[in-house]
């Protein structure tokens, strides 16, 4: 989340298909949060990239 | 005051606890550099804060400025003030820097005669919780850096001009929260023996002691103009120890007390007078206590379904007007009407003597108990689930230095279990309520003694509506947004 100390969660993403991965999160509460994506590539080389999700609503 | 009604603390059977007597702990407290040493890790932690807020991951979770600021700080701070005191002002890294800078520049002026209250420090704790929602300073590690700058610049500026503590005494915003909430504390400092007071000739508390010859103040007394034969409570005591420094008879503890009891006695204190007549002090109480309320209030759902309301009556699309109108309900209008209803009601039952706002001015202290179960609640939650994140924020700080040698960042470390967390602040929520229900029956037995229940019963009321809409908001969703509409 956007707050600092909320909780976080975790999901290791998983190869679907060459190329495609995917992951599965249920954000536990409403508001803005964040998806940030460890990806370490076949080089060993590590990238970080950040996904806003902005405004998620409760059930 | 009825005597009968305050609890005897201290009999010669049963002296209270002295931290000052605790082996070493006694000794560091009496060292005359105990503060600067308490102060400088605080300092620098400050810096660390500033520049990793300003140059550091813009994503308020890995940032140290609002990871320490919004969680640990404030955790810590309710939980040292409900536990021992207030320690975190003797520990107060603005007040080192303030030091150092009257080595270069003493002030001259005194504080103005007409600021010498709380107004001013009442209206800037009304700011900062204005725009900790307006700029979502949760979310935002820049701001968050800004406002620790904004703040050493205000202490330098404010006690590079104005002689003794005036900026902890009449602006400060956290120290007026400190000095709210250690009414609660188990703490106080406070002269040992009256008698010795008594035959003391030269006051060093209040005055400080000098050089004999050049007049030259060596060692400070209070600056906060708490004269300790005659202080009550923790009502504008900083902690800061120059009374125990200053005294040649050794005759000032930190004592063991019984929390909230400050708040039901109405004799004149030193530096401040009587409770009962201030009004700056009662704001002070009401923002205190309906501002936590709004401050949570602030952090689950209903409040964006309140705001986008609010945003279509008034036509607005911009956050500041709608906040304003929430603000003015929650501090103003809320307060008005359940003090006054009580008010008139205590009048009217139990044909109390005192006007109405006299009765109001007097009651309000019986709700800072519950205020401060709020404020527990909050910062607690953000604290304890969030314990351990401050290990992967300073492990991804370092690790962006190029020197990881804490290791790669550990982000699963995040802080206890939510439902753990949640029976506890339910228990500070009670503890809350059960001590605003004390100290008003407190001051219902004072104020009416023919009728304590009558009078008491009005301000029960209030207590009851304030403590179920505090466990209300507290089984409320959650919901942190860093932006609301086009803000």
């Amino acid at each position: 989340m956007s707050h600092a100390g909320m909780n976080a969660l975790f999901a290791e993403a998983k190869e679907t298909e060459p190329g495609r991965y995917q992951a599965h999160v249920q954000f536990q509460m409403a508001g803005d949060w964040v998806i940030l994506l460890h990806v370490t590539l076949p080089s060993g080389e590590r990238l970080e990239r950040q996904i806003d999700v902005k405004g998620v609503r409760p059930n | 005051m009825n005597p009968s009604s305050i609890p005897v603390l201290e009999t010669s059977d049963s002296l209270p606890f002295d931290l000052m007597r605790v082996p070493g702990l006694g000794h560091f407290f009496r060292w005359r550099y105990a503060r600067p040493v308490l102060q400088a890790p605080l300092l620098v932690l400050s810096l660390v804060m500033i520049l990793h807020g300003l140059f550091g991951p813009t994503l308020a979770p890995k940032n140290l400025a609002t990871t320490l600021t919004w969680l640990h700080f404030r955790g810590m701070l309710v939980l040292v003030l409900l536990c021992a005191g207030n320690f975190f002002c003797l520990a107060c890294p603005f007040m080192l820097v303030r030091q150092l800078a009257r080595r270069f520049r003493r002030p001259r002026f005194t504080w103005p005669r007409p600021l010498r209250n709380k107004w001013l420090s009442v209206g800037l704790f009304v700011l900062i919780l204005f725009t900790y929602e307006l700029f979502d300073l949760w979310s935002s590690p820049w701001w968050t850096a800004w406002l620790i700058v904004a703040y050493f610049l205000s202490v330098l500026v404010v006690d590079g001009f104005f002689k003794h503590a005036s900026f902890c005494k009449f602006v400060c915003p956290i120290g007026q929260f400190n000095f709210v909430a250690s009414a609660l504390s188990p703490f106080e400092v406070k002269v040992r023996e009256q008698d010795v007071c008594t035959r003391c000739r030269t006051k060093d508390c209040i005055r400080g002691r000098r050089e004999p010859v050049s007049d030259l103040v060596t060692i400070r007394g209070c600056e906060l103009a708490l004269f300790q034969p005659r202080k009550i409570g923790n009502m504008d005591c900083t902690f800061c120890l120059d009374c125990v420094h200053a005294c040649p008879h050794d005759n000032i503890g930190i004592l063991s007390r019984l929390p909230a009891n400050e708040l039901m006695v109405d004799s004149i204190r030193s530096g401040i007078g009587y409770f009962s007549r201030r009004k700056d002090l009662a704001a002070l109480a009401i923002v205190f206590t309906f501002g936590a309320l709004l401050n949570a209030f602030g952090m689950v759902s209903p409040v964006y379904a309140v705001e986008t309301w609010l945003g279509r009556m008034l036509h607005v699309n911009h956050e500041a007007p709608v906040l304003g109108v929430i603000f003015t309900f929650f501090l103003i209008v809320e307060p008005v009407l359940l003090l006054g209803l009580a008010a008139w009601l205590t009048r009217r039952w139990a044909r109390s003597p005192r006007a109405l706002l006299p009765l109001v001015v007097r009651y309000t202290y019986g709700l800072v108990p519950l205020g401060f179960g709020m404020w527990l609640a909050h910062y607690c939650f953000h604290f304890l689930t969030g314990l351990y994140t401050v290990i992967p924020v300073t492990q991804n700080a370092i690790a962006s230095l190029g020197r990881p040698f804490l290791g790669e960042p550990h982000w699963t470390l995040t802080g206890l279990p939510a439902n753990v967390v949640q029976v506890i602040e339910i228990g500070f929520l009670v503890l809350g309520f059960a001590g605003s229900l004390a100290v008003t029956y407190g001051l219902a037995e004072d104020d009416s003694p023919d009728r304590p229940l009558r009078a008491f019963l009005p301000w029960a009321a209030v207590c009851l509506i304030l403590w179920f809409a505090s466990l209300w908001l507290m089984f409320q969703p959650m919901e942190m947004r860093a932006t609301l509409m086009n803000g």
